[in-house]
Formats: C-alpha cells, structure tokens, sequence
C-alpha cells in the first residue's frame, strides 16, 4: 500500500553528491531549473540528461530508486501528457515538455535523497537572507519548510497503519470500487488530522525542550566550507545555462 | 538538604488540586498512578510547557522567569518515541540539540561518542529515524536526553517498548548517573518493577499526591489498591509471606528473600 | 482449523538501501483454541510474524496455511479478502485508529461495508461489545472520550463483530495500568474458554502472559528458537534470558529456589498459588 511511497527520504551515504555544498547545490538545481525551462531542442535535453545521469552515478544510490520516484509520478506525468494533447500542442513539444519535467524531477530527487533536512534549511535560511531586509521572517519559512517534509514521511506512515486498521476490520482499500475508495478517503481523514495534530503538538514541545530558536544562530550548525568540487559544481552549470542561452539566440 | 525540585499548591483543572511535591537533589523518583490521572500533565507543567499560576521552582529559579536557563539543566524523554526528534537521523539530533545549547564542535562529538558507547547504539546514529524500532528509537532519546549533562533527567515511560534485559542494563547506568554525579531522576512508569529500580515513590491520586517516601516504606498494599495500582512482585510476596508469618521485614532482593526462608 | 508456517522468510525490501531480512526459514504451527504467546527480544521480528498471519504483508519465501486460505508470495490480496472474516488482528495502540465519533458508527465500519442489513449489524454490535465486557450504553458514547483500556476494548470489539475464529493482539497490554491489565486478562480468558477463539498474543511483557497463554513460540535473531508448552518454555530461565526475554518472575523465584537451595517447589502461574507451594516447603 502506502509502504511503497518515497517522497522525502534521505539516504545516507559519503558520495560527492552527499559531500557537495548544500547552498552551492541549491544554486546549481536552480540553474539546472531554469535551464531546462530556456531548453527548446531535444538535442540539448539529451546533452543535459547526460550531466544529469553522471550526477545520478556519483550520489552512489541505485538507479532504481530514481526509477520509482520518477514511477510514482506517472499519473501527473500522464495527465499533462493529455491535458497538452487536448489543448493541440504538437506532438514533439508535448514530448520535450514531458522530458523536461522528468529531468527536473529527477534531478530534485537527487537533491533530496542526498541532502539532510538540516543542511537542507540552512541553504534556504543562508540564500533567502536578503528577503530580511525587507523584514521578511527566513529563519521562520525555513524552518517550517523542513519541519514540514519531515511531518510528510510521519504522517504517511500513520496513514499506512491507518490502512492496515481498516484492512483488518473488512475494509480493503486496494481491492475497492472507486466509490469504495472514495469512501476510504473520507473517513481516514479524521484519523489522520487527529494524528497529524498530535504530532505537531508533541514536536512543539520537543523543539522548546530542546531549545531551538529562531534566530539566525544557524551559521555554525554545518560546516559550510566551500571546496573546490562546489565550485566546480558552480561553475559547470553557469557554463551549462550560457550554452543553452546561446544555443537558443542562434 | 534542599529542594532542587519545588511544586507548591498547583491548581490545574480537572487534574490537579493543590498538589504539592518537593524533591531533593540525588533523588531517584518514581511517580505512579492509574491511567489518566495526570503524569504526563505534571511533566510538561514542570518544563513550563503548560502556563500555570503556581509556584514552581527548580535549582531555586523560579520557572515563570528563567524557564529558558532551567531547560538547559533538564534532559527528558517523551512518551511516543516518534514524538522525540525534529531532525532527520540521529546524529544530526544530537548535534543541533547541542549546538542550540551553545557547546563547541569538538566537545559535541567527544559527548555523542561517549553517551552511545555507554547505551550501544553507535551502529544506529546514522539510520534515519522512521526505520528504527520502537525500542531503538526510546534508547536513543535517552541517550539524547543524557549528552548535555543535565542534572535533572525526566523519564514519561521511556521504556515500555524496551524489553526487559535491555532495560536492566538502562536503569544499571542510570543508577550509576544517579550515585556518582547525583542526577535527580524521576520516572513515571506502568511498569511496577522498575519503581524497584528507583529510590522513592509519588503516588498521584485524587488530584494530589497521596503519598511521596522511599519506597521501603511506600510498599503499603492498601494504599496501593486504592489507587487503582498492583504491587511489585517482590513487594507483593513479602506482603503475603508476612501475613503467613514466614518472613518479619519485606524483601525486596529475589535472593536474599531465597536465603531467609531456607535458612 | 489448521495454523502453519511453511518455511517462511521475510525480507523487507524498503525503498532505502538495505534489505533487511526480518525471518528466516520459520516453522510452526498453532494449535487450536488456545492461547499461544510470541515473544523476544524487540525487533526480533514478532509483529512481522503476525502481521503475515493476517496478510498484511506476504511472504518473500514459503506458505502460511490458514483453514483454507494459502497465504504466499504470489497470493492476490484480492482473493485473500475473506481471511479477515477468519483471522482478526488488534494492533499496538489502537486508541490513536479511531474513525468515527460514536461508538455505535465505529463497530459498524466494516459490516456497512459489506451492505450487512441493520438489524443483524445491530445485533452483532451488542454482541460484540458483550465479548469485551461493556455495555449498550457504550454505544451512544464518543470513542475519544472513553478512556484507555475501554478505548482498547472498543478497537477489541470492532474486530471481533467480524466474528474471526482466530485473534491475533499486538502488545494488548501495553502503556496500560494494573486495572485495565486484570480486566484485559478476564476478557482473554473469556474469549477463550466460552467463545473457543484461537489466540495469538505478541508481548514482551512475561508476567501477563503467564497466567493466560497455553503454548509459547520465541523468536530470536529471525528464527524461533524454542517453542512448547508454557512451563517447558518459561522454565528455561537462562536461555530465556540469553535471547533477552525476562522471565516471568513467578517461574524465576521458583528457578531460584531450586538452584540455591535444590529445593524443587514447582512452577506455578499466579503469585497466591506460589505462596501456597513455599508454604509447604518452608514448614
């Protein structure tokens, strides 16, 4: 059932990837980002899926893993396949813009398979500081960002055990009519606010047991030392996004 | 010797109704009560989780004011294991629980090692939280609740899913802790054989705390009863092999009590 | 009805890194209408085992065999819907699994379901909540305000209104305070000895089982290690506590008494039957 979902999940282990800068990588995704958007040819896309594949190969996690991911987005995928299609977009754009979502999609999986929640809020906290000059509260959003993806893999597991309770008691969500299902749907909500609820009560208080504050003390946390792979990351993909740039003046 | 804990005349509806308890340094308290009757709630008063009115001081600082210096002192372990970590592996738990408590890098890695030799659970620190065990997980948030050197270590059944080897092993250091740097620990718990492990019992009944003493003289069958509580095996036969006149005093140690009745 | 393990592995194939093998190769069968205990260490693979009992999860490897049913690695859960008419299953803490605001509505979740006429779903309601001793009035009461041990009963009753031949609990016992343990026991017997159900109780908790179980299976390291009746089992002092079980305190006085003093005063469940057996021997 819901046991075969990943949708946050960090995998541990010492590659380049999961050794790579978190803000030098949040900077690259977003040129990778931005990049794929300027793409209009396919040639590039499989240039970029290239880099992107030797990225992959150098986070040391299987590639099936990345598989699933990109699997469990299937009905997405295929519901903009269709919406385009419906709309009368030409056959070989549609594919283009399908190829480039699961690029980023792959590549956004990478950055969160290898990247810690902590590292995680750090980058955002240290690349949205300037927004603090116009008062607006980073250290809050970034903080709220991270706790949120970890509720997300809390609550999916609640709502796993959930499913088991109600298969025990002769409710079977799998082998369910659709109106069966959508009944499912409706009366694990309440459970499952309920659970949810708790759960951020029971981290509240554990985070002012702990003292986390929201000031930017943050600074020390990880050791961001910027090492010659960052930059080199850096600068591959600011080289990558004016070849693309130019590619697309010709 | 004074108090390091003082609770004075707390009033909190429908739990609590002037419910006093002082606790000394060194102690090692076990607080019990039927289901319901307001442990848990007691804590997070105590942690300044819950705003009360009444006069709650601890190491002689008054928590309304300098709750936040109190926490640095105090190390606790919550009663869902999945309630205790914010981050995403143990490791990284630990490490943002110290750096928030403002310790140097290097001391913070001496501390992580030292308190997960101590519980073994080295192997564990870089799993991600949702695959560890029940058990796993209440370990590591001892070991959590340890790293920083608190002086008052609060325990809300922090074993229920830690079988019963494991758990002597536990309360073997934590008894150590106790002794050696006189860590006040006060734990409450279902489980009536590790109020054995401490040195005195609270019981929490009918709003108030019905009785507070070292658990030699705390292992009173009736009042036990009436608050809705079973005896400890041990407790429970001496209190029955007195009545039969076999014994004189209770015995609390399974061996001695061996060697007295087969002279 | 006939309860076996064929052979059985499980390997978690979880969507991060390492497999981890949970069981390996296990055997074993349960006997009817009685009540058999698992234990073992945690994480010794206790809830994977019953948890494959009621398909929940299937085998990597080997066949369980329930009545008629044949739970395997291929196995169509389509197919294997009825078995939880047979086999009902009580998780750990199922106060935090409550679906509806009324006692009434969450006993009838499943027969609803399945378009059971309300005249029989109301019968089997009263009957169910009479299997764990409580009664009609509970049915007008919100489940969230009940408290724990009534909280468990509810979750109780709603498994057994499927009427299952076979009950599997998870930990029934744990987090729960002295009175609510006695009642939990009474209500076992019950379902035992007038009801004939066929019970598989998941503790680690010895004391509880003791005075309740028939027939014991331990697991350690993935395998089961020992299996017999209670005393054969529970008597094995040392072994037990080599694979990190406590054994029941009742069984190690007398275990003590026999290695200290050889003085054989036999194994007994409860503390007053004991009392009555140093009796005789001091005297």
């Amino acid at each position: 059932m819901l046991d075969k979902i990943s949708i946050s999940r960090y995998y541990y282990g010492n590659s380049l990837i999961h050794q790579w800068n978190p803000i030098s990588k949040l900077i690259c995704s977003l040129c990778f980002i931005i990049c794929t958007c300027l793409i209009q040819q396919m040639s590039v896309i499989i240039l970029l899926m290239i880099v992107l594949l030797l990225l992959l190969f150098s986070s040391n996690i299987p590639f099936s893993y990345y598989g699933k991911a990109v699997w469990n987005f299937r009905y997405f995928l295929l519901f903009f396949f269709l919406f385009n299609y419906v709309c009368q977009m030409p056959i070989e754009q549609n594919i283009l813009l399908l190829c480039k979502l699961i690029l980023i999609g792959l590549y956004s999986t990478m950055i969160l398979f290898t990247t810690p929640i902590g590292e995680f809020t750090l980058a955002i906290s240290v690349l949205l500081y300037p927004l603090t000059w116009i008062h607006i509260p980073v250290n809050l959003i970034s903080r709220m960002i991270s706790l949120s993806i970890s509720f997300l893999s809390t609550l999916m597991q609640q709502a796993n055990n959930i499913l088991k309770t109600l298969a025990v008691r002769g409710i079977h969500y799998d082998s369910g009519s659709v109106k069966q299902k959508l009944y499912i749907w409706r009366i694990i909500l309440l459970p499952i606010f309920i659970g949810a609820f708790r759960h951020a009560d029971d981290i509240a208080y554990t985070m002012e047991i702990r003292c986390y504050s929201l000031e930017v003390n943050n600074q020390g946390m990880c050791k961001i030392s910027l090492r010659f792979f960052d930059l080199l990351q850096l600068a591959l993909h600011v080289l990558i996004i004016v070849l693309v740039w130019k590619e697309g003046m010709l | 010797m004074e108090s390091i804990i003082r609770i004075e005349n707390l009033n909190y509806y429908p739990l609590f109704s002037n419910l006093t308890l002082k606790v000394r340094k060194g102690s090692f308290l076990s607080i019990i009560g039927r289901n319901g009757c307001g442990k848990s709630m007691l804590f997070k008063i105590l942690l300044g989780l819950i705003p009360t009115d009444s006069t709650i001081q601890i190491e002689n600082m008054s928590l309304k004011e300098n709750k936040q210096a109190i926490l640095k002192h105090i190390g606790v372990v919550f009663e869902n294991p999945n309630s205790n970590f914010i981050e995403e592996t143990p490791r990284e738990n630990m490490k943002v629980y110290m750096k928030n408590l403002g310790y140097a890098e290097s001391k913070i890695k001496k501390r992580i090692d030292e308190v997960c030799t101590q519980f073994e659970i080295s192997s564990l620190l870089d799993c991600t939280i949702s695959n560890l065990s029940g058990g796993e997980k209440q370990l590591v948030t001892l070991a959590l609740a340890l790293l920083h050197e608190p002086s008052i270590l609060l325990l809300d059944d922090a074993f229920s899913m830690i079988d019963g080897i494991t758990k002597e092993k536990i309360f073997k250091i934590l008894r150590k802790y106790n002794r050696e740097q006189k860590l006040t620990i006060i734990q409450i718990t279902h489980d009536m054989d590790d109020i054995l492990y401490g040195k005195e019992i609270a019981i929490i009944d009918e709003q108030k705390i019905i009785l507070h003493q070292k658990k030699e003289k705390a292992l009173q069958e009736e009042i036990f009863k009436k608050a809705g509580l079973e005896l400890p095996f041990m407790a429970s036969l001496s209190s029955k092999l007195k009545f039969y006149d076999l014994i004189d005093a209770p015995i609390l140690d399974m061996d001695k009590m061996v060697n007295t009745l087969w002279k | 009805m006939e309860i076996k393990f064929n052979d059985v592995s499980f390997t978690y194939n979880k969507v991060n890194y390492q497999k981890k093998e949970v069981l390996k190769n296990i055997n074993v069968s349960f006997p009817e209408s009685k009540i058999t205990g698992i234990i073992g260490k945690s994480g010794s693979g206790k809830t994977t085992m019953v948890e494959l009992l009621d398909a929940l999860l299937l085998p990597s490897q080997g066949t369980i065999q329930i009545g008629k049913f044949v739970i395997q690695k291929q196995s169509q859960l389509k197919q294997l819907n009825d078995l939880h008419f047979q086999v009902g299953f009580l998780f750990q803490f199922p106060e935090e699994q409550i679906f509806n605001t009324t006692v009434k509505e969450e006993l009838e979740m499943g027969l609803k379901f399945y378009h059971y006429k309300t005249d029989q779903i109301e019968k089997r309601s009263v009957d169910a909540l009479k299997m764990v001793g409580l009664d009609t009035s509970y049915l007008s009461k919100n489940p969230f305000c009940l408290s724990q041990g009534e909280k468990r009963k509810v979750a109780l009753a709603s498994v057994l209104i499927l009427n299952p031949q076979i009950l599997i609990l998870d930990e029934p016992t744990i987090g729960l305070d002295a009175e609510s343990k006695q009642s939990f026991i009474r209500l076992i017997r019950l379902l035992k000895n007038r009801f004939q159900k066929t019970i598989i109780i998941v503790s680690h908790d010895t004391d509880f089982l003791l005075p309740i179980v028939d027939y014991v299976v331990v697991l350690h390291d993935k395998q089961i290690v020992m299996s017999g009746d209670k005393y054969t089992v529970f008597k094995q002092v040392d072994q037990l506590k080599k694979y990190g079980i406590k054994p029941p305190k009742v069984i190690e006085f007398s275990d003590r008494v026999l290695r200290k003093k050889g003085i054989k005063i036999g194994y007994r469940d409860e503390i007053n039957d004991l009392i009555k057996d140093i009796y005789r021997y001091v005297r």
